[in-house]
């Protein structure tokens, strides 16, 4: 099966058979002189050449309205523009945009009116093959975007899909509207040019434009008609087919129309336009030859063909057939070019293509001279920022866009001679006008070699092109014709036959305009390029730019404009982001806050419900000093003060007077004794009701109310207020202990100036009441120990303790001998004085004491057992009563003691001993004095480093290859954005921005994936069993989750910050700018994106967003005071992070900027997180029975509960733990204080906050119905920090707090395991265990732990010490009382007093740095010892010091420091 | 018994569809019989039979000459593949594929799908569609990789990543249809053109995707309702 013809194809490949790429579409141009680029290989050429701008005004500016020299028409200046749209389009800008701009002279007539001489005209390099420009010997070669050959292609387009837009598929004809006049409009959006109408500064829609094969058509309005002309050609031609070939096909019929309409346009454009242009015919044709090549040359391209260019005139006329030339609608004469630029897409509806053409036909063209008409010398269009252009300074400066080199040398290269003098160039120009010499010699520094090539060739020429131009464009045609296999001469291709060669070759264009359109024959001349005197219609006159209607000039566009309130809104709304997060934030811990507030109230409540009485809600402000008010509310809520009224009868009442109506009112309770309780009530009549309801309520206890009105600012003024009282106090404690001990040396008596004379009076008025006594002793007021102390030193017994009182006994304490001491301890069991102390009487102050230690578990019993023990043992047993005499018998061993019995107060300075005197006191550890010499400082500061880095190395070196790969990861990407991509579009428009955001965007998501290791707690619980540990400090994951997050933020909102300056510059940009920024998004033609375009409907736009906010609520959520406050807040918070890593995923997907790298580094670490999650499921998913619940005192409560089969746990571990019975979501850690060989989990668990308190009530055996068989679940279990113990053959351990119950299980695990015989892996020898607490009551389930440890603890590697820091840890009477009562019940039943255990009681904090010294001394052969604490941070930090502070003595054994703070 | 052997072959089934639809190339297909040129410098037609196959990162183009009536055609039978991995791989293959000389109806198909500007992105558009459901697969990928462990693990949330799984596949094809050129690409060749339709590597999701969220619904209703 044969076609009629071989099919040639549009985009003009497969022309030549040996070269099948030559003359296609986007080829190079041909390069026939050496290239000038500046650098040799890209750069623009003539950089030292004068602005084109100036050129342009200085050789191209002139007079217009001159007419052709040679009578060509206007037809023929504009059929000029058809055929280099036929064959060439080199000059449009390619990806990335090079911008350079032409400079403009100060005070440019055009552009710089107001002489600001900062002005230039913006220039884009053109589009240019990629491969080429990198080297000398392949230097940058523009590429032509059309087909060389003279193939239809302005017709038919260069491109089988947009020509198939354009067929009808029916007899071989385009599509037209349905006159067949009108090509159809562009509905399927071709890819014409659709550049802004210079007078709109707007994009139009693209679907206005006719639908035809250039994209460049509608530009010009004549050049249009042409391209309508040709389209009427083809269908006309297709019709005429279809009548002698009725059977052939569409496509044949297309086919053979667009072979005749491509033949007519060569033998128009070969043989009629170029004869008429040059003034000279081209040689005849012979035949077709293969190997010359059909490239359009850059000089054609850049210089030569734009010739034409000056004989265009600044409008066009329009006539009709009769030579009626038509007006304008405004009135005009002819149709003005510059104010038609690119907007020809209406016109067509009150004009036809007749009309235009028939004016063309006898419009004569403008003059061929350098001049350019001003229409396309100022005004030619441009793009949006800069709507007039200058084409002479373009066609000049495109010249050095294409490296083309000097004239004469170009010339030198297309055969001619080289010009030797200036004058040679142009001799009867120069002579004409030698000013025109001058200024060309003086604008190229008299340099002849150094002209432009454009520059040159226009002087040359006169009337028509000059000897150079002429020869350049002839050279080029013939290769265009020789070249084309396709030529129409050429029979050998096997399109026409001879006979129709022949016919063809008459066709002129006057033929075509003829047949195609309604123009009748005798209407236009034959020769349509020339009007000759006879023709038809001559033009009234030559076309003046000052005839025509103005051009306007619409200087610059803002393509930011529109965005500026939308950039503002979102650089506001980013910013507050944050801030209300904060807030938030502070509205939560608030909340919470008075939740918890609630809570303690309810719980108070439920303690004592008996507690009834009025519960009036009175508000009130009390008023504590001069501009200080607090809320108070009287009778209701937290109890914030209580007044005693016992021995007081009567209650004086001071109300401020009523005349001032404006201020609030006041009211003041004076209690003897106390401070003042002043009040500020709502109204009047609040106070009254106030005062009302005291009175009866004093009525009712029989008191009295004395009730007084004063002027309120003297009432304020008298008030003792809290804060006075208590400087009082102070006064009177430092003057009692100043007068007992005297001065210190250096100590200045503060009161000696004289102004406080006054004030000694007031101090020896003071008295203390029984409450003020017990608070500087620091007990509560109604503890026996303190009734009875009180009742010593109060001599006079009359309630309070005056000065004097306190004074003689300090002094006793202080100076006194052991004798006094010893009686005043006998007075205070002498309860009734009567110089005996009886049985009873010792018991109860035995009891007393004990009652200060809190603790029940000294039975009835056991103190009688006691005190016949003390009585036995001083050979009394017979006595029921001990005199004097018999006491201090009895207290004689304990003589030394007593000398140091002091009676220590708060505020008082004095009395103070060494603490480590405590340590002595623990009778096991005897430490000799240290024998250190002292090191010198120096020294000791290296130590202290060294230790420092030894300790922490491991932190040290993670942290540090943690930093080194985030910051190499920016500078790689910074690196790849500043220098490898520095050509790109990106770096063109947001300068080092994309570098900086694409730089943090690397290392954030290196931050945030390593986040996710950091928190696979399974993970790294297994890790933890395993050698590796060693090397990776595992216990410190959250420590670096939080670096790791904080880096993480700083280089986010670096990114985030950076992408807003990067989207403003991007938004700034012009619409073809867009177009090459990224090839991901496309944008139709007429789209204008803005701020908001990319910020809210991209998807990294949005999803930025999205994280941005996200990230602020994590990281505001995770501050410390809301973890601490409202945990639950921060946990729901935290778990966005889900959504932060999700949206991170989608976020890089548009691939604005470059392929997304986040997966990257995600995959791993996502991959590791979610298995580790997987696993915590599968324990989370299972639901334990709870077999026992015990509530314990001070709050705990034990959940005993099932065991699942598969679970292995370490002792010290704990695990996230929540009931299904309410809030089945909210997780919790606990430690699991069961041991692992046991066979159910339990926890202790202390109630302090909502979910705690919760879960105790539900429990508590007063609600709890077990029918409702509420289940655990939990996840873990998890590495605690203290799960190493075994591993130590020596370990010291420290509990404080709720932070004992690790070691419920640890202590248990570690005597089931040396105690049983079975290997265990424990390798402790000894372990010391220290329990600080409070007071022994505290915890008391544990002092059951402990007994059962000691009971089980067969090879005494336990050793406890109990430490009661509910007392001031300086010796005073009390504690050595009750020293003294536990000595004496130790030695008599082997167990404390207190607690019934082996273990020492101590009193006071431990001094951790001597112990921690005392053990290295005694465990020298270890080389180290692991020292774990758990509790309160101030525990941990104070062990983590002691511990630093021995290693820095550089002694072995070495103390390794773990930990665990619960919260 | 029976539920085991059924999940195990759903979730098979599954996972292979979802591997091989990301590799598939029968998302968007057309085809048409065409007598047209195929070669420069000649004038002869060839009666063929054009495919094309529209993957998520390529375009096959398959062209096979038929007889017609008593014309015997040369052996001629091309499958060619043009990847579009970057956003210019495809004009930088339609190019390689000028220089290697492809016949003209392949060359003629692959131009429609390297044109990128204004209303003719189809090449483009398809990309975008490719891109979206090839990451929307992966997704699928990773949740089924899930659902699989999860199955194992903690049954109920396997049921839930089941219906999941099922849920991403349907999106993906409802993504996929909607990213579809609005414009619908049409190729004219001679003798006959090309109007695309959708493809067994789209049903084949669709279904899986069906199947497998009625299944993961089915089985976490079950589980609700009566737990274990
Ligand atoms: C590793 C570890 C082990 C623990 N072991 C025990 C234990 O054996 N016995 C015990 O009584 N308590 C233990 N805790 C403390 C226990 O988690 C909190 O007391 C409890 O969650 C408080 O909850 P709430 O809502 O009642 O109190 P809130 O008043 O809300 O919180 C009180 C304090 O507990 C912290 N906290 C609150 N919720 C949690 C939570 N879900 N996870 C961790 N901390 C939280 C808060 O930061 C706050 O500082 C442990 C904590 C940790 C981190
Ligand atoms: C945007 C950044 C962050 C991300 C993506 C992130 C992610 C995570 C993840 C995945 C977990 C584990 C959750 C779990 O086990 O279920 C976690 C836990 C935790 N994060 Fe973050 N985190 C971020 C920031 C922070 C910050 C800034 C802090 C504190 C300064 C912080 C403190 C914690 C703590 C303390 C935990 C453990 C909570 C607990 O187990 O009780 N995180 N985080
Ligand atoms: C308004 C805020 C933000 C904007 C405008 C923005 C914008 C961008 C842009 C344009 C990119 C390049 C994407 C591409 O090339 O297609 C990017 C990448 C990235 N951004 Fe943002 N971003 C914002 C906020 C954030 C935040 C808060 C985070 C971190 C939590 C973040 C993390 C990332 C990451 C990880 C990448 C790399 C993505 C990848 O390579 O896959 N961004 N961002």
């Amino acid at each position: 099966m044969y076609s009629q013809t071989e099919k040639q194809r549009y985009d003009g490949w497969y022309n030549n058979l040996a070269h099948p790429d030559w003359g296609s579409v986007d080829s190079h141009l041909v390069r026939k002189a050496p290239p000038s680029y500046s650098d040799g290989v890209y750069a623009m050429a003539g950089a030292n050449r004068p602005s084109t701008r100036r050129l342009s005004r200085l050789f191209m500016r002139g007079r217009d309205g001159l007419g052709s020299k040679f009578n060509r028409t206007a037809l023929l200046a504009f059929f000029g523009q058809v055929v280099a749209n036929e064959i060439v389009m080199a000059s449009e800008s390619g990806c990335p945009i090079e911008m350079h701009r032409i400079e403009i002279e100060k005070c440019d007539e055009m552009y710089d009116r107001e002489c600001r001489g900062d002005k230039y005209i913006p220039f884009h390099r053109a589009a240019y093959d990629r491969d080429t420009g990198q080297s000398p010997n392949a230097p940058r070669e523009q590429i032509n975007q059309m087909t060389a050959w003279i193939d239809g292609s302005f017709i038919y387009s260069t491109s089988e899909a947009w020509l198939n837009a354009m067929r009808s598929f029916h007899n071989g004809t385009l599509l037209t509207e349905k006159d067949g006049k009108l090509p159809v409009r562009n509905t399927m959006r071709v890819p014409l040019f659709n550049n802004p109408v210079p007078s709109v500064m707007k994009m139009l829609s693209p679907e206005r434009l006719f639908l035809l094969g250039d994209p460049r058509t509608i530009s010009i309005r004549a050049v249009l008609s042409f391209a309508i002309l040709f389209l009427r050609w083809h269908n006309t031609l297709a019709q005429r087919i279809k009548r002698l070939h009725p059977d052939w096909s569409d496509e044949d019929i297309y086919q053979r129309a667009r072979h005749t309409v491509i033949a007519s346009l060569q033998n128009v454009i070969a043989y009629e336009y170029l004869p008429a242009f040059l003034g000279s015919a081209l040689p005849p044709y012979e035949g077709y030859k293969q190997d010359i090549h059909p490239g359009i040359g850059h000089i054609f391209q850049a210089a030569a063909f734009r010739f034409g260019h000056t004989m265009i005139p600044p409008g066009i006329y329009r006539r009709d057939g009769q030579c009626n030339f038509k007006q304008t609608p405004m009135g005009y004469p002819a149709i003005r070019l510059c104010s038609t630029w690119w907007d020809s897409s209406g016109f067509l509806s009150d004009t036809s293509v007749e009309e235009v053409l028939m004016g063309l036909a006898s419009q004569i063209s403008e003059r061929e001279d350098p001049v350019l008409c001003s229409d396309v010398r100022d005004k030619l269009f441009g793009p949006m920022e800069f709507t007039r252009r200058d084409l002479g300074a373009l066609n000049i400066m495109r010249g050095r866009d294409n490296g083309l080199p000097d004239y004469n040398t170009a010339r030198e290269s297309y055969g001619l001679k080289r010009h030797k003098t200036w004058t040679d160039i142009n001799p009867q120009l120069f002579e004409a006008q030698p000013e025109l010499l001058d200024m060309l010699k003086e604008a190229y520094s008299n340099q002849l070699d150094d002209v432009d090539v454009y520059v040159g060739g226009m002087l040359e020429s006169y009337g028509q092109p000059g000897e150079f131009f002429a020869a350049v464009i002839k050279e080029q045609f013939l290769r265009l014709r020789d070249a084309d296999r396709f030529w129409f001469e050429n029979e050998r291709n096997g399109i026409f036959t001879p006979e129709e060669i022949k016919e063809l070759r008459k066709i002129t264009l006057w033929d075509i305009i003829v047949n195609s359109t309604d123009i009748a024959v005798d209407e236009i001349q034959h020769d349509v390029f020339m009007w000759h005197t006879g023709d038809p219609c001559p033009q009234p006159m030559q076309l003046n730019a000052t005839e025509l209607e103005p051009c306007t000039y619409l200087e610059g566009y803002d393509y930011f404009s529109g965005s500026e309130l939308m950039f503002i809104y979102v650089c506001v709304f980013l910013g507050f982001v944050p801030i209300l997060c904060a807030g938030a934030g502070y509205c939560v811990v608030k909340l919470q806050n008075s939740k918890r507030r609630k809570l303690k109230i309810r719980q108070e409540a439920l303690r004592a419900p008996q507690h009834k009485g009025s519960v009036d809600k009175m508000l009130a402000r009390e008023w504590l000093h001069a501009n200080h008010k607090r809320l108070v509310t009287v009778k209701k809520g937290e109890k914030l003060r209580t007044f005693s009224l016992k021995h007081v009868d009567v209650v004086s009442v001071e109300e401020s007077a009523t005349n001032h109506i404006k201020k609030k009112p006041y009211i003041l309770l004076r209690v003897p004794s106390d401070h003042d309780l002043v009040l500020e009530l709502e109204s009047y009549g609040a106070r009254r009701k106030f005062v009302k309801k005291l009175e009866d309520f004093l009525l009712l206890h029989k008191k009295e109310l004395t009730l007084m009105e004063v002027n309120r600012d003297i009432m304020l003024a008298r008030a003792e207020t809290r804060e006075r009282r208590q400087k009082r106090l102070e006064y009177f404690f430092r003057e009692a202990y100043a007068l007992t001990f005297g001065l210190r040396p250096g100590e200045r008596r503060r009161r000696s100036d004289a102004s406080s004379d006054g004030e000694v009076m007031t101090v020896m008025r003071t008295s203390l009441s029984k409450a003020e006594f017990a608070a500087a002793l620091g007990m509560k007021p109604n503890d026996m120990f303190v009734r009875k102390m009180f009742n010593i030193v109060d001599k006079d017994q009359d309630g309070r303790i005056s000065f004097q009182e306190f004074l003689e006994t300090v002094v006793l304490f202080s100076r006194g001998k052991t004798d006094d001491k010893l009686r005043i301890i006998f007075d205070m069991c002498d309860n009734d004085r009567n110089g005996v102390i009886d049985k009873g009487e010792l018991s109860e102050m035995m009891r007393s004491l004990v009652e200060i230690a809190r603790t029940t578990s000294l039975g009835d019993d056991q103190v009688t057992e006691l005190i016949d023990g003390m009585f036995q043992d001083v050979g009394l047993e017979h006595k029921n009563h001990l005199t004097y005499q018999d006491f201090k018998l009895m207290m004689k061993e304990y003589k030394g003691d007593f000398v140091a019995i002091g009676l220590d107060c708060k505020g008082a300075k004095q009395n103070f001993l060494d603490t480590s005197t405590n340590v002595a006191r623990m009778t096991s550890f005897n430490i000799e004095p240290m024998q250190d010499k002292p090191r010198h400082w120096v020294l000791a500061k290296w130590d202290a480093y060294i230790t420092f880095l030894e300790e922490n190395r491991q932190n040290i070196f993670y942290l540090f290859l943690f930093y080194v790969v985030t910051i190499v990861l920016f500078v790689e990407r910074f690196i790849h954005y500043s220098f490898m991509a520095e050509h790109t579009d990106l770096r063109h428009i947001m300068g080092v921005g994309i570098a900086i955001t694409r730089g943090s965007a690397a290392s954030l998501s290196f931050c945030y994936s390593l986040l996710l290791l950091t928190m696979s707690r399974n993970l790294i619980t297994k890790l933890k069993e395993f050698p590796i540990q060693q090397y990776i400090p595992l216990d410190s994951h959250i420590q670096f989750h939080k670096i790791a997050a904080c880096t993480a933020l700083f280089f986010s909102v670096l990114h985030t910050v950076g992408h807003i300056v990067n989207f403003y510059h991007v938004s700034t940009q012009s619409h073809e700018n867009l177009r090459c920024l990224t090839r991901e998004v496309h944008f139709a033609s007429d789209y204008k994106p803005d701020i908001t375009f990319w910020l809210f409907q991209t998807v990294t736009g949005t999803t930025g967003v999205m994280l941005f906010i996200i990230m602020c609520i994590i990281f505001v959520f995770a501050h410390p005071t809301i973890r601490k406050k409202a945990y639950n807040f921060f946990w729901n918070m935290h778990t966005l992070y889900i959504g932060l890593y999700l949206l991170s995923l989608v976020h890089g997907l548009a691939r604005l900027t470059g392929p997304p790298r986040f997966w990257m580094f995600f995959l791993g670490p996502g991959i590791v997180y979610t298995l580790d999650k997987i696993v915590s499921l599968r324990t989370k998913y299972m639901a334990l029975d709870v077999i026992d619940t015990d509530l314990l005192p001070s709050d705990v409560i034990k959940i005993k509960f099932y065991r699942p089969p598969n679970l292995k746990y370490l002792s010290g571990q704990w695990v996230r733990l929540s009931c299904t019975a309410f809030r089945p979501q909210e997780m919790h850690s606990f430690t699991l204080t069961s041991a692992p060989h046991e066979n159910c989990l339990s926890c202790h668990i202390k109630a302090q906050g909502p979910w705690t308190w919760k879960l105790r009530n539900y429990f508590d055996p007063c609600n709890y119905n077990p029918e409702d068989q509420p289940k655990i679940r939990i996840e873990g279990p998890f590495g605690g920090g203290n799960q190493d113990w075994y591993k130590f053959e020596v370990a010291v351990m420290v509990g404080g707090g709720i932070g004992v119950t690790p070691y419920a299980s640890i202590l248990n695990d570690l005597v089931f395991g040396t105690s049983t015989n079975r290997y265990s892996g424990v390798a402790c020898k000894k372990v010391y265990f220290l329990w600080i607490c409070p007071s022994h009551k505290h915890f008391e389930w544990f002092i059951d732990v402990l007994r059962d440890v000691e009971k089980k603890d067969v090879t005494n590697v336990l050793e406890i010490h109990i430490f009661i820091t509910q007392f001031f840890h300086k010796f005073d009477l009390r504690t050595t009382m009750l020293y003294i009562c536990e000595n004496h019940f130790q030695r008599l039943s082997k167990t404390s007093i207190f607690t019934g255990l082996k273990a020492v009681n101590h009193f006071g904090r431990p001094d951790m740095s001597s112990f921690l010294k005392f053990v290295q001394k005694k465990h020298s052969y270890v080389s180290k010892i692991g020292v774990f604490s758990c509790g309160p941070r101030p525990l941990t930090k104070s062990v983590m010091s002691a511990c630093d502070e021995v290693n820095k003595t550089r002694k072995l054994p070495y103390f390794i420091h773990h930990f665990e703070n619960f919260g | 018994k029976f539920t085991t052997f059924s999940t195990v072959t759903l979730s098979l089934f599954v996972g292979l569809v979802i591997l091989i639809t990301r590799l598939g190339s029968a998302w968007h297909v057309a085809h048409a019989t065409i007598i047209a040129p195929y070669k420069a410098f000649s004038r002869e037609k060839l009666p063929a039979r054009i495919g094309t196959h529209i993957g998520l990162m390529h375009v096959n183009v398959t062209l096979t000459a038929i007889p017609i009536g008593n014309y015997t055609p040369p052996d001629i039978d091309y499958n060619e593949r043009f990847m579009w991995e970057g956003a210019t791989d495809m004009s930088a293959n339609y190019r390689h594929a000028l220089q290697r000389g492809l016949p003209f109806p392949i060359l003629t198909v692959a131009e429609y799908f390297s044109l990128g500007r204004e209303g003719f992105s189809w090449g483009g558009q398809y990309r975008a569609a490719g891109y979206f459901a090839s990451i929307m697969l992966w997704s699928s990928l990773a949740s089924w990789l899930l659902m699989n462990l999860l199955l194992i693990a903690v049954p109920r949330y396997g049921a839930y990543m089941k219906a999941l799984t099922g849920a991403l596949l349907v999106c993906t094809t409802v993504g996929y249809h909607c990213l579809l050129p609005k414009r619908p690409l049409c190729i004219y060749l001679e003798g006959g053109r090309l109007e695309f339709h959708f493809g067994w590597c789209y049903w084949l999701v669709l279904v899986a995707g069906i199947l497998c969220f009625i299944a993961g619904v089915l089985i976490s209703i079950i589980d609700l309702v009566w737990p274990h």
